[in-house]
């Protein structure tokens, strides 16, 4: 009978010249996923994701400044040059728009969470 | 064993300069360990002296003189004279057979440093290491010394807790207040049971009259007295944060041995500070009570009954050579003078221009003119606040930082400003102050309900410190916006609209500076935004902003190159004009 797989998959967000790097990525439901985000750029940025997170328990590390809600995670602020890294474990599929919130920062990607084929729901 | 014990009180009571060595060196009938004689002599000598009725009498006069000689010679750093009244030196010195003719060891014998070293190295448990920042008391960590709940002191030599007299005219008391560090003023006198202590070969047992002193050691000065936790604390079961006082006198217990020279020593009488560790869990000497600390005893300064010495302490703090140390003096005064309207003041004063200082450091954007620093900074923070507030989100402490951050200085401030605002209601520029530091905590209700309070309070004729209380408001609204992200939220509009409501009133350019640049940067926030209108009000500011003293170019630059504006902009050609002038 086939498992969730308990080892994080890695997937790395750079922000360079007021850009998400990809700006698109996939990763699969129960398969826990560590987000490296990296702002490579002199400005803050903002990671604010759109419903990916929602009511999911996350772990953040790094030195940038997340926020949380009642609904959960909400957005991480990245200083220049820094680096958050979010663990998490994807549980619905579907595309899911992210996004930087800065003033004038036209910033956006989406990371489609496919299914899982292999795992018994 | 009764053997033992009767032959030595027969020859402890026949009379001054008997031998006692013969008594143990006897052959015993019953063969016991040597150890467990010594043991054995050592605690029933004194009681069985006592029994005998020889117990001495008590001339006051002569304690205290050793007394204050000894304690004096401590709090000084005299290592020689302490050594010579210290009984336990000594014995250490009658060890090592250093008395010759009768006579001290010469004043560079390495014996004064042995018995000072043991005395600093005990001393050294209540100098507080621990740093806490901006809550520190002078002379600060390392120095500081703080008695903490008086709980017995731990003596690392002797593996015992102790509350040994000299702890409280130690050096560290005296190093900051030289030449009165403390007085000393009898108490209570009485005599003790004779304390015993192992000849100098250890071949037999001596004993020597006790008495005791107990004095009350005042300290004359609350900016260099020490420090404890403050009245009751000390039975507080739990390690919640206490409360701190000056300590004012404390009782202490000093323990005099005399009749010495009888014994081979070359002084009479000589104080116990810090017994040394015997067999089997007792003391060298023996003694029933070895003094100290009287449990209890403690008073402390104030509140505000140290009027000259808060004065004191502000001139102390205005001149001190760092920020840290001025701030540190104030914690002090505060602790003796907590509603001091005059030490507020100047904490306040120091510790916002602190924060405003460090502002200056981070940006790099020099400034002239003093007014236009201030509100140029002020700004600098109201945008980190908003932004990535990562410089207020470190203590010193927890950040491992070696000098005050934005964030020790901003949470230190906010209870001075408070307890000042509810002891004059009336500086309203203290209330401004303390609205911003709400703002720049992000605590948004504060940050929103201390402006509006104040509108309230401000006569309508004082136009300008009404301008300056709708900013404060302004900055709220648009800052909680900024933060929350709830764009829906009506406070943005009101925000853009407080701001209007400034600017129509003030006259002074800073001011209007202020406050056009203030409905500017609310519009990053409005959905949807209007870049031409933000351009017409980014170039009002500007006008009013070249209209101030002092400044620049380059500081109206700055103005641009925050989180919030940089990005609208530098990608949005409708600035270029406004960008070109940079």
């Amino acid at each position: 009978m086939p498992t969730p797989n308990l080892e994080a998959l890695e997937v790395t967000i750079n922000i360079r010249s007021r850009e998400f790097r990809p700006d698109s990525l996939t990763v699969t439901v129960g398969q826990k996923t560590r987000l490296v985000l990296k702002n490579l750029d002199t400005e803050l940025h903002a990671f604010v994701p759109v419903g990916l997170l929602a009511d999911s328990h996350v772990a953040v590390s790094g030195n940038g400044a997340p926020q949380f809600a009642k609904e959960g995670f909400v957005r991480v602020l990245l200083p220049t040059r820094g680096q958050t890294e979010i663990e998490f474990t994807p549980a619905r599929p579907g595309t899911y728009p992210y996004f930087c919130d800065l003033p004038g920062h036209v910033m956006r990607g989406t990371i489609v969470v496919r299914e899982n084929s292999g795992m018994v729901q | 064993m009764s053997t033992v014990r009767r032959q030595l009180i027969v020859k402890d009571t026949s009379g001054h300069g008997a031998d006692f060595i013969p008594v143990l060196n006897r052959p015993s009938e019953i063969d016991l360990p040597k150890w467990l004689i010594i043991l054995c002599a050592f605690l029933l000598l004194p009681t069985t002296i006592v029994w005998s009725g020889e117990t001495g009498s008590v001339n006051q006069e002569e304690l205290l003189t050793t007394i204050r000689e000894y304690a004096h010679a401590v709090g000084k750093g005299d290592r020689v004279t302490a050594g010579q009244r210290d009984f336990v030196c000594l014995l250490k010195m009658a060890k090592q057979q250093l008395f010759v003719d009768g006579n001290f060891p010469d004043a560079l014998s390495p014996i004064y440093e042995w018995c000072a070293q043991r005395r600093t190295e005990a001393h050294g448990r209540v100098l507080n290491q621990k740093d806490q920042g901006l809550d520190n008391i002078w002379p600060g960590p390392g120095m500081l010394v703080d008695f903490g709940d008086f709980q017995r002191f731990y003596i690392a030599e002797t593996s015992s807790k102790q509350l040994a007299p000299s702890f409280f005219v130690m050096h560290d008391i005296a190093r900051h207040e030289p030449d009165h560090p403390f007085s000393i003023d009898p108490v209570e006198s009485g005599t003790l049971p004779h304390a015993s202590f192992p000849s100098a070969d250890e071949s037999t047992v001596h004993a020597a009259p006790t008495t005791f002193l107990t004095t009350m050691v005042s300290y004359p000065n609350p900016l260099t007295a020490p420090i404890s936790n403050g009245p009751g604390a000390q039975d507080w079961a739990v390690p919640y944060k206490k409360v701190q006082r000056v300590i004012q006198s404390v009782k202490v217990k000093w323990v005099v041995l005399s009749d010495l020279k009888r014994l081979g020593f070359p002084i009479d009488r000589a104080v116990l500070d810090l017994p040394l560790a015997g067999p089997h869990g007792t003391t060298i000497p023996f003694v029933v009570d070895a003094g100290g600390y009287v449990p209890h005893s403690a008073e402390w300064f104030g509140p505000d009954d140290q009027t000259q010495a808060a004065q004191a302490g502000i001139q102390q703090a205005q001149a001190a050579s760092t920020s840290l140390d001025a701030l540190m003096q104030l914690n002090r005064v505060l602790m003796f003078a907590p509603t001091n309207q005059q030490v507020l003041s100047v904490f306040a004063d120091q510790l916002y221009q602190g924060l405003m200082n460090y502002g200056s450091r981070l940006n790099s954007i020099p400034i002239g003119d003093a007014r236009l620093a201030q509100r140029f900074n002020e700004l600098y923070w109201t945008v980190k606040s908003q932004t990535d507030r990562f410089d207020l989100a470190l203590g010193m402490v927890t950040g491992g930082k070696a000098e005050p951050t934005p964030a020790d200085y901003l949470y230190r401030m906010i209870p001075v400003m408070e307890a000042l605002a509810s002891l004059e209601p009336g500086d309203f520029q203290n209330r401004i102050h303390l609205a911003s530091t709400y703002r720049w905590t992000n605590d948004q209700m504060a940050a929103l309900s201390a402006p509006q309070e104040l509108l309230t309070e401000v006569p309508a004729e004082q136009e300008e410190v009404r301008a300056e209380v709708l900013l404060e408001l302004a900055w709220a609204r648009i800052g909680k916006v900024a933060w929350n992200r709830h764009f829906d939220d009506p406070d943005i509009r009101k925000g853009y609209d407080t701001a209007k409501r400034a600017f129509d009133l003030t006259k002074d350019p800073l001011n209007k500076f202020t406050a056009a640049y203030a409905m500017a940067y609310s519009l990053a926030f409005h959905v949807p935004r209007d870049n031409q209108a933000m351009l017409d009000l980014l170039q009002q500011a500007k006008d009013w902003f070249e209209k101030i003293p002092g400044a620049s170019p380059q500081s109206w630059a700055y103005m641009l190159e925050n989180d919030t504006l940089k990005g609208i902009v530098e990608t949005d050609p409708t600035f270029k004009s406004l960008l070109a002038a940079r």
